[in-house]
């Protein structure tokens, strides 16, 4: 089983906020969509075993759409669920630019009281039932997430950014 | 394998970036390359060949010592990958933190 992929951030929000703000799709259209919260789309059935079908406006008003499947749901400390991208009618699709990329992941929410106010989120990621192209194309790439690949990978893409993609 | 995964996979090691960053300040020998590291040749060899199984170098026939060649078209198909990725990790937890600031200055909690 491949290594998961983890990322972790601290807000100035006491975890209940957090918690709401996360979770609830009026307040998701808001911060995931932020130029255009009325083009979020969600179904959101937020309950173990339910499913959230979800469409984010990309940059060109076109929805990428995804599929998360609850697992497990501890309020204000855990989320468990199945994420997978999809097409527009909620079937899982592959990843529009790495056909590779796991088809489902494995993505767990943590959410922690740190007190004064404060809170932290924590994701972690990891392919579920890969094939072994998907657990290769994960296991590349997470080294890239994490910005773990030392800072040759940064010069090399600093210095892509002074190209242009022709 | 499709060409991202096979470009991530040839990036995973830090010898192959440290041979394509030298390329991207221009051409290099074999020889060039692995004068870095304290590698023997059939070793070298092994690296050069993942980098351009993967499209990221090409061999130039026309001189004698075959410099290779840093194919830039392969590494900016990765880094739009990664823009987007970096997009829907990093950029979301900087909205939803934003998100989280001006619901707090402005009481709108819902």
């Amino acid at each position: 089983m491949t290594e998961p992929f983890t990322v972790s951030r601290d807000f100035k929000a006491p975890v209940a906020l957090l918690w709401t703000v996360h979770t609830d799709p009026a307040h998701q259209a808001k911060w995931l969509s932020p130029g255009n919260p009325a083009g979020y789309k969600s179904d959101m059935d937020f309950r173990v075993g339910g499913r959230h079908f979800y469409g984010m406006p990309g940059p060109d008003g076109s929805l990428m759409y995804g599929i998360q499947i609850f697992r497990d749901i501890v309020p204000l400390q855990k989320i468990i669920m199945v994420q997978s991208l999809a097409d527009a009618q909620g079937n899982v699709a592959p990843h529009p630019l790495a056909p590779t990329w796991p088809r489902q992941m494995l993505s767990t929410n943590l959410y922690q009281d740190l007190g004064d106010g404060t809170s932290r989120l924590t994701v972690r990621w990891q392919p579920l039932e890969a094939t072994d192209a998907e657990a290769e194309m994960f296991d590349a790439a997470r080294g890239g997430m994490q910005g773990g690949w030392d800072h040759q990978f940064g010069q090399i893409a600093a210095y892509l950014a002074t190209l242009s993609h022709d | 394998m499709d060409p991202l995964s096979q470009t991530l996979a040839a990036l995973a090691d830090p010898t192959r970036r440290a041979m394509l960053l030298r390329l991207s300040h221009g051409d290099a020998t074999v020889g060039e390359l692995g004068a870095p590291f304290r590698l023997s040749q059939p070793a070298i060899s092994k690296h050069l060949k993942v980098l351009q199984t993967a499209g990221l170098i090409t061999r130039r026939k026309a001189a004698q010592t075959r410099p290779c060649h840093l194919e830039r078209a392969r590494l900016a198909d990765l880094d739009d990958f990664m823009q987007h990725f970096r997009a829907v990790t990093e950029g979301q937890l900087d909205q939803l933190a934003t998100y989280l600031a001006n619901i707090q200055s402005t009481g709108e909690t819902e």
